[in-house]
Parts: structure tokens; sequence; C-alpha cells
């Protein structure tokens, strides 16, 4: 009988692997495990066996049973979820949205990373400013033809709407002292055009670093090694003699179209040189006006536009775009 | 300032145009752009022959020598043998027509007579162009006058740059070629007239010339050109000379009809109430800010700035007064920024003119008029050269270069400065016109620009410093990329609005600028909603209605002494809150949803409990609400009023809300980890029917309070009103979570909790219990909730 079984044993598995619907499942369930089926009919069988032979066989029987019961059972399961309706699975699946960054902020943070790298910290100020932090202390007396440069929207007498960042470094140096080194980005307000290339509004970021042997050497090589960062190891960089009243020497730097590689477009009017901010050695009135020594310190001072590296960076032809918050636009940057 | 490029070439021969060009921006002067204001096929041409055309009446047949010989017709009438005229050949473009041979009545004109009027200068001119007798025929027109304008950037501290000597002596430092500078010589006349200075502070020198039997015409075509494309109008041969001298040697000089001044001129301020009417025809009152020159009558010109008609030069004027003066810049600079005008005198004197300069100017000015100098006056404070000592190296270490004293002097001597050695140290005698020089750092730069900025070493710096981004950023960040992530595009906003604005959003009064660029501009805004509505605005017009959006930026309001002004998050949001999808799903954003947002980062950033007051805010409609946080309001929440959308012609609702970020984010503490607890948490939930007006808010504070710390969070999971429930009640249902730190709680005591907790609430806020408890089961979950 042990060698019935073995031949029915495999009639069993191929008989469930062939099985193809539940239907065909349930006629073999019957015959196998059925009142009249196969295993039954064993069953019935081993009263005929010797007395000692039967444990072993009822065993390996009862074994057995309970093979098909799980087979019959995972084979059912299977056919079900074939059962299932069809679904395409290239249908999209089901998410949210994620937004997107202001241009600006990316730029922003770009560039307080790189000076933070360097060993600068983050300072801010208020927007709102008295004419002495934005400009007395910096070296701008009243009725001083360089006001026009930083011509200011005021809101009384005294206070006005800060037309640069450079009033932080006033306020950063009576609060702290020196030796320093930080960078103060945020916004300031011009009296000026609302135009493709003009803003009255827009963000500036400031950097000041004063310690005893800070040189316009360090300024060059700190600048340089920021365009680099920000446009990308090819750039060029050159620095011209300029004037702000509160650095001297003072310096504007450009850096080679980084668009057309300096050979001239559209973008650099054709001079394969873009203007990208103002520099300069930290005028000794300055230091004098919050009371430091200009004997014993020296440093450099920058001021960027934060558009005006966007602009390039990612060719935005028009400044009013980083204010208007089109989707179209923001959709662009992540 | 525009210089035209073949002027300087009178001055420094070996020039080229590019070489200009390079070097103008490595010595500090920005090129802004170079104007070719040259016309081609145009040439010298001297008039041999006049002849009436034979069939034509009124035109005349001209016989011309140039490089050749031309025949031209013509209907001039200013015309004889012997003048030399501009000829335009068949070719030339003149005022973007091109001209060609034409034909009049059998006879060909190979060109035509140029006027001033066809070249730009004038509007209309009375005759043909008339070449001084001294210039050959023959000769190109881009050969003999001004062709490359060069407008140059000048900075505010270079007025001594503001004329061709001063950018000449510049170039002239660096190429060390051949210079040869007007020669200027002071006059040597009989002393007179008679002049008054009331404070030499407004007026340290002023030197005045009387030039009799003058003779006022046209100037020469070459002036006026000249002048023409240095933005200066010509008027007269007089007043051309005195712009001419002004653009040559940067010092402004003012004649004066000497026969319509009455008495000695005086330099005054003007007294309160008096009155000029200036050359340009305009009535100006005076006050004591301004600075005059006045006869015994009164002003005769705003010292520095304009001059008057009283005392203007016309065609019959026979005598003058010569004015070349130092006028306090300061002093210049209150009028013509009080008084709104803006002349090239006025911003050469506010920059600072050349203190030595006045006499010389004057004489080289007299050497170009038709007329007998007869006296010349010159008071002045006693003039004393400005020295600056320095120690040469503090200027190599404040530059990082290596550069001896020797260096130092040769480049200081090609500007024009005197350098001796005074133990160990150098001293410089600045330049009379060189005012922006006062301390070692100037002379830094100037031996920096001469050395070349390129030449100066790029070198990192080194420092102990560590760099740090502050705590009040990183939480900024940290809040800009949890909203990003939560699908909210972030925009940048200007602060100034408008005050329509201010009134269509009820938001108070708002900071006033003074002097707005616009009526978009006009006030500081007070709340970011007008900033967030515009961006709305933008993007619904474009057809995009799902907007989620958040600006973080400053907010005013007004205050003595002082306006303040805090960080503020301001988020708005409306329509669906994903996008569509094929199986149908679709969410819209409502109050709760935003509220949502809200209470998720309310409980990311800060350690304080989130709650809301009711109150009606005049942006709002129907949600309406203020945000409290440790018991202060900090921001507002709503539904934005359909009158304020429908302006913007927004039909669907939108939702706002802003916080004050200064007390929202800088709350939140460096975490220390805590073991979390390793025994069950067990879950019941209550549900009780209460009075519809009490708030959900304080129900769940109280179920906190009488939890105690077992108590680890409280859910709203059912709200329900309708059938079973009385009319004005509400049955709201709660899930407990107890979460005990030491050891697992026992039904007993998890009964007793329950209990006190259901009778509280019944007692507090008159509320039924309304179901029995109901035992969810014990949970082995560990962790994985917010709280």
């Amino acid at each position: 009988m042990l060698e019935e079984l073995k031949r029915f044993e495999a009639e069993v598995d191929t008989a469930l692997k062939g099985v193809k619907d539940p239907e065909g499942l349930e006629q073999l369930r019957l015959r196998f495990l059925g009142r009249k089926g196969r295993i039954n009919e064993f069953f019935k069988r081993l009263g005929r066996l010797p007395v000692e032979e039967r444990p072993k066989v009822g065993k390996i029987l009862n074994q057995l049973k309970a093979r098909i019961e799980s087979t019959i059972a995972s084979r059912r399961s299977e056919l079900k979820e074939q059962e299932v309706p069809r679904i395409d699975l290239t249908l999209p699946g089901r998410m949210g949205w994620v937004g997107h960054p202001n241009p600006l902020s990316l730029v922003i943070d770009e560039i307080i990373d790189f000076f933070v790298g360097l060993g600068f910290t983050v300072e801010f100020g208020p927007e709102i400013e008295t004419d002495w932090y934005n400009f007395e202390a910096l070296n701008i007396p009243p009725y001083h033809p360089s006001r026009e440069m930083f011509s200011s929207f005021y809101l009384g007498d005294e206070l006005l709407l800060r037309s640069h960042t450079s009033p932080v470094q006033i306020r950063v140096m009576e609060r702290k002292g020196v030796p320093i080194r930080f960078i103060a980005p945020g916004p300031v307000y011009r009296v000026d055009k609302f135009d493709a290339t003009h803003s009255p509004f827009f963000y500036q970021i400031e950097g000041l670093y004063v310690d005893q042997e800070v040189s316009f050497a360090e300024l060059k090589g700190d600048l340089e090694a920021f365009a680099k960062h920000i446009f990308g190891e090819s750039v060029r960089v050159r620095f011209f003699p300029s004037y702000f009243p509160f650095t001297e020497p003072s310096a504007e730097m450009s850096i080679s179209c980084p668009i057309c590689q300096g050979k001239g477009c559209r973008v650099c009017g054709d001079s394969g040189w873009l203007e990208i901010l103002g520099c300069g050695m930290v005028h000794p009135n300055v230091f004098k006006s919050v009371g430091i020594d200009p004997d014993r310190y020296q440093g450099y001072a920058f001021g960027l536009g934060a558009e005006r590296i966007a602009m390039i960076k990612y060719i935005i032809g028009d400044i009013r775009l980083f204010y208007e918050n089109d989707f179209r636009f923001l959709d662009q940057f992540r | 300032m525009r210089l035209s490029f073949e002027w300087l070439k009178e001055l420094l021969p070996d020039l080229s145009l590019d070489q200009t060009l390079d070097l103008l921006p490595r010595l500090g002067f920005g090129v802004e752009e170079v104007i070719d204001v040259g016309i081609d096929r145009v040439i010298s041409a001297r008039i041999k022959k006049i002849t009436p055309h034979p069939r034509r009446e009124g035109l005349l047949v001209l016989e011309l020598r140039a490089d050749q010989d031309y025949r031209v017709v013509t209907g001039a009438k200013n015309l004889s043998p012997d003048d030399n005229v501009l000829l335009a050949l068949p070719g030339a473009l003149i005022k973007g027509r091109e001209i060609g041979v034409e034909d009049f009545d059998g006879i060909k004109s190979e060109g035509m007579l140029l006027s001033e009027a066809e070249l730009g200068i004038v509007d209309e001119a009375e005759g043909v162009i008339r070449l001084p007798p001294k210039v050959e025929p023959g000769q190109w027109f881009n050969d003999l006058f001004d062709t490359k304008i060069i407008d140059l950037e000048i900075t505010p501290n270079r007025g001594d740059c503001e004329s061709i000597l001063g950018i000449s002596r510049e170039l002239a430092a660096v190429t060390r070629g051949n210079f040869s500078p007007p020669k200027l010589r002071p006059p040597r006349l009989k002393s007179g007239p008679r002049i008054g200075i009331e404070d030499p502070d407004d007026c340290p020198r002023y030197t005045g010339m009387v030039i009799e039997g003058v003779e006022v015409g046209d100037s020469p075509f070459p002036i006026k050109w000249r002048l023409f494309h240095h933005g200066i109008r010509p008027i007269n041969s007089l007043v051309d000379i005195t712009n001419y001298v002004m653009l040559l040697l940067g010092q402004p000089l003012h004649a004066f009809d000497l026969d319509r001044i009455r008495g000695g001129i005086r330099v005054r301020r003007a007294r309160d109430g008096e009155e000029i009417v200036t050359l340009d025809r305009t009535r100006i009152g005076l006050n004591r800010e301004h600075l005059i020159i006045a006869d015994r009558e009164g002003p005769v010109a705003i010292a520095g700035v304009i001059g008057g008609m009283k005392a203007e030069i016309d065609r019959s004027t026979r005598r003058i007064l010569l004015e070349s003066a130092t006028f306090n810049p300061e002093v210049v600079r209150r009028a013509t920024r009080g008084l709104l005008i803006d002349t090239q005198s006025g911003r050469r004197f506010e920059r600072g003119c050349d203190f030595a300069m006045p006499p010389l100017a004057a004489e080289y000015a007299q050497r170009m008029i038709k007329g007998r100098p007869e006296s010349f006056t010159d008071l002045k404070v006693p003039l004393r050269r400005k020295r600056v000592s320095f120690d040469p190296k503090r200027i190599g270490r404040y530059l990082g270069i290596p550069i001896k004293k020797r260096e130092i002097t040769t480049i200081l001597s090609a500007l024009n400065f005197r350098v001796r050695e005074v133990n160990h140290r150098l001293v410089a005698t600045v330049p009379s016109y060189r005012r922006d020089i006062d301390s070692e750092c100037d002379i830094a730069e100037e031996v920096a620009r001469i050395y070349g900025y390129d030449r100066i070493p790029s070198r990192l710096s080194r420092g102990a410093q560590v760099g740090t981004i502050p705590q009040e950023l990183r939480m900024i960040r940290r809040l800009r990329s949890i909203l990003i992530g939560l699908g909210f595009y972030e925009c940048r906003c200007f602060t100034p609005i408008s005050k329509d604005a201010l009134e269509t959003f009820g938001i108070g009064p708002g900071v006033v600028i003074k002097n707005p660029l616009n009526e978009r501009f006009t006030h500081l805004r007070t709340s970011l909603a007008p900033s967030l509505v515009e961006v709305l605005s933008t993007n619904y017009r474009n057809g995009n209605l799902d907007v989620r959006i958040f600006t973080i930026g400053k907010v005013f309001q007004p205050d003595s002494p002082r306006p303040k002004e805090e960080d503020f998050l301001g988020l708005l949001v409306g329509g669906r809150t994903s996008p569509p999808h094929w199986s149908g799903d679709e969410r819209r954003w409502d109050f709760f949803s935003l509220k949502g947002v809200l209470e998720l980062i309310a409980r990311h950033l800060t350690a304080e409990e989130l709650q809301i007051a009711d109150d009606p805010i005049p942006m709002f409609d129907h949600y309406s609400a203020r945000i409290v946080l440790g018991g202060k309001k900090v921001g507002i929440i709503g539904q934005l009023a359909q009158r304020i959308l429908t302006r913007f012609g927004i039909k669907e609702p939108y939702y706002f809300f802003e916080v004050d970020l200064g007390r929202f984010l800088l709350r939140m503490e460096e975490p220390i980890y805590i073991p979390y607890p390793r025994f069950p948490k067990v879950r019941r939930d209550l549900a009780f029917i209460v009075d519809e007006s009490i708030s959900a808010q304080d129900i769940i504070k109280a179920i906190r309070q009488l939890g105690g710390p077992l108590l680890a969070e409280v859910i709203i999971f059912d709200r329900y009103q309708g059938g079973g429930i009385p009319a004005g009640k509400v049955s709201l249902a709660f899930r407990l979570t107890f979460q005990p730190q030491e050891r697992t709680l026992t039904d007993p005591e998890i009964k007793e909790l329950t209990e006190k907790i259901s009778s509280g609430i019944e007692l507090r806020f008159r509320a039924k219990l309304r179901d029995k408890e109901v035992d969810v089961g014990r949970t082995q979950d560990f962790g994985g909730e917010d709280r």
C-alpha cells in the first residue's frame, strides 16, 4: 500500500498543479478528500493491513491528508487572486504636490553657505533705519553728492527705509566689536524705476571682515573664490577701481560672462564681462564712527544684489519676475 | 559724462581709441558706451563759382572744389565765392536719407550742401554751414571733427575729472607718453571791478574780469558740433566759449552783460522773499539757503547753478563781466537739490572744483573772446595745499603687496603729487584739484589704481573664526522646507503696498512713505494678506485656481518713536488639495485643512500650545479668528472676505493665516532624548453630548487637565448632530490614549481615571456621557506618533 500511496501523492500533485479554476479545484477536493474520496478509501483499507503496520501507514496517511488540505487552500487563494479584474498598473499614482522655492532664496542660501564655509556668521538688521546708520556713520555726510547713489524713501525727517545693507556693518560692530566676520542678507529700498532691470525693492547681501591684517589681496581672493563657487570654476574675475564713501580703496568686481564664456552675448551686452558687486577696504571714518582704532584694524566690505546674481545664474531677463511669483516661473526652481 | 576722443587726443597725441577704452576702466572710469557720431561721404568744399540755374528760378548752380571738382544745384541764399562748405556726396546718409545724384531740369547735382538742421544741432537753420576760412577743401568730415564720443561714468568723488583736462591727466599718469595740456597762465590786468563776498565759507574764491568791446555772434561750426555732442546746446559765441572752457578745464564760467548790472556785484545769501528769473525763463523764489550773485538791485545769478535773465548775454552785449569762481559744494548742492535745477555747472561745483583754476580759466576764455580785457579782480581765502603723511609700509600691508617706497613715490609723482620723506614716513602734497584725497587710505587707492588692481594678488583669507548659521535662520530654513514639502510655493513680495490695499483689507493706517515712487507703493504693509492676494490674483488670472502659497517677510506697525517691524509668515490656500486623479478622489481646501497646516508647523516648530480665539476681523468672512500662543495673540486665520476677492475677480473661497515668527519660532529648544515608554498604551473612547456653544478646544484642555501626566493624547474622532441628539446639542467623541511610564496600567486604574474624566467633563460643561466607555483594546503600539 505504501507504493500505492506514493503513486497517489504524485497524481495529486500533478492534478492540483494543473487545475485552472476554482470549480476544478472543488472537484479535485471532493475526489481526494470527500466522504467517498480517495483518502477515505485508503483509511477504509487500513483495517485490512496487519496490526503492526497500521500505525505507521496511518501516520503517513494523516500527513498526506494534511498536505493535500493545505495545498488546496493555497491553490484556492492563488486562483482567487487571478479572479480579480485586471488593472492597468501604468496608470498614474496618487500623489500630492511638492512646492517650489523662489529662486532668490536659492541664491541667497547658496551665498550664505559659501561664506559660512569661509568662517563668516550671519547677521540681520532693521529695514527702517536712521540717517545716522544709513548715511553719516558710513562716511556719507548730508548734502554729499554720493547720496544720489543711495536715494532713499523717507518715513520721517530722520527715519528712512535702508537703501543698502551697510548699516548692519555699523550695528554689528557697535554690538560685537572687532575682529569680526559676517554677512548680512536682506531687503533694501531705493528710489528707482520699476522695469525689467530696476527695482525700488531688492535683496542685498553685505559682507564685512575686519581684523588686523586683512588686505585688499584677501578681498580679491575671497570674492574670486565666491564667484567661482556660484558661477563655476571657469569664470574669470576682474576688479576695477570704483567709489563708495564707506570704502577706500573701492572696487567693482566683474566676472567673465558665464553664458557666452566671455565671447559677448545679449546678457553681457557684447562686452563679455558682467559687473556683479561693489567692494573695498573699510574707510577709516567708518571705524571711527563706531569707536574702533583704524590704525590697529583694517578690513574689507562688499555688497551684492541677490537678484543680479540670480538673473545671471538662471538667465532671467526681467527682475520683476522675482516678485510676481507666477507659478510658471516658480515651477522651474527646486 | 560725454567726452570726445578726438578732443582728448589733442592733449594726448599718441593715444589710440582702443588703448583709451582699456585704460579708463582700470583707472576707475566705467565706459558706458562709445557713440559714433561721424558721417561718411561728407567732405569740405570751397565754392569756386556761383551761377543762377538757367531754367529754374531761385536755384543756383555751384562749381565746388573738394577732393575733385563737383557741380551742385542748391536753393541756399547765404553763399559767396570762396566760402567753405560741407558737401554731402552721393551715398552719404543724412537724417536717415541717402544722398543721390539728382537732376534739376537738365543739370545734375552731385551732392547736397549741409545745414546745421540736417546735422540735428538746431531745429531750424537759416542757411548752409560755412566752415572757417582756414579749413582746406577736400578733407573728410570724419577727419575734421569729433566722431567718437565716449560716455563715461565718473564717480561723485572725482569732480576733477569732469573735463577733458581731468581725464587726460589721469590717462597721462599711466601712459607716461606725450601730454600737452592747455597752456594756462593768470591774467595780467589792472585791478577792478568791485566785488564783495559776504562769507568766504560760501565762496572761497571769486574772480571777475571785465572785457570791453565784445562782439557776440554765432560760434564757428566746429565749436557748435563739439558742444552739441557734449550735451550742451550752442547759444551764442560768448556763452559757447564759457561752456567750451568748462568742458576743457572743468571750471564753470559765467558771463554777465555788464551794462545790465547796477553797481558792483556781491556774493551773498539771498534774503527770504527775493526772486530771480533764470535764463530758462523760470521765476524762482529764494531764501537764506541760497547763495546768489547780486547787484545793487537784487539777484543776477544763483551762484554756481544758473544765471539770471536780467544780465543775460545777447547779440547786443558790448561789455561783460566774466565770473570764474569756487563755491562751497554743499551750498551749491542745497540749491540744486532744493530747487531741482540740474546744470552742468551745478554738477561740477557740487562735486568740488579746482581752487587754483579760476584765474587760469578766465584768462584762457578771454583769449578766445573777441574783445579788450580791461581789469581783473581775484578775491580768495589763503590757499593751503593739503599734505598727507603716511607710512609706506602700511600701504603695502593695506593692499597686500610688497611695494617699495620708490615705486610709491613714482606713482604719486605721475599723479602730480609732490612727495618728500620725513622720518621714514612719506609726506605727499596733494594737487589742488584732488579734493578727494585726505588720508592714508586715499593714498592707498591712488597707488593701487596706478599699480593696477589686476596686479594685486588674490589670496584666500585665513582666520580662526568658525562660520555659523544662527538659530533664527536655521528655523526659517526648516519652516521653508517643510512648507515646500507640503506643496507650497514660496513667494517674495514688496513690503510697500498701496493705500487702497490698506483700506480694502481693513488693516489700519499703515506706515506712510513720504516720497513714494508711485501710487502702488505708498505705505508699508501691516499684514501679508495684500501681498499674497496679489500673488493669488496673478496666478488665478492665468487659470491656476489651485493655490498654495506662503511668504516670509516684514510687517510694520506705526509706533513711536519708530514703527515696529516684525518677521511674519503668511500662508494662503484654496482650490484642490491634490492634483486631479483618475480615481476621482478630490478634496478642496477649507478652513480646517488650513488650520491643519498651522497646527502641523506649530507642533513642529514651537513648544507651546496653539489656541484659536473667535474674533471678527475685517478681511475675513464666515471663519475668522485670532491665533493665540502662550496666551499672546500671534496672528490671524480665516476665510478671505468675498468682498475683497471680488475686487480681484475671484469667485472661489480662499483661506489665509499669518503669524508673527518672532513669537513662533524662537521657542524651539535643542532636543534632549527621553527614552520612549516600554509599557503598552491604553485607548479609551468617550462621547459626550454637550451644548453646541461649547468649544471643543476647551473640552480637550479640560480632559488633558483631568487626565494628568498619564494621558498622552486626546483626539476628537467624531462630531455628530441630528437623529438621537437633542436640538442645540452636539455629540463629541474623544479618543484618549493613556501612556504609563513606569509600569503596565491595571484595569481598575484605567476605570478610575476615565470615570474621573467623564464626571469632571459632565460637571464642568453640563455634558452627558453618551455611551458607556468602550474598550478598544490594549495595543502593543510603541511610539510612532508625534507626541
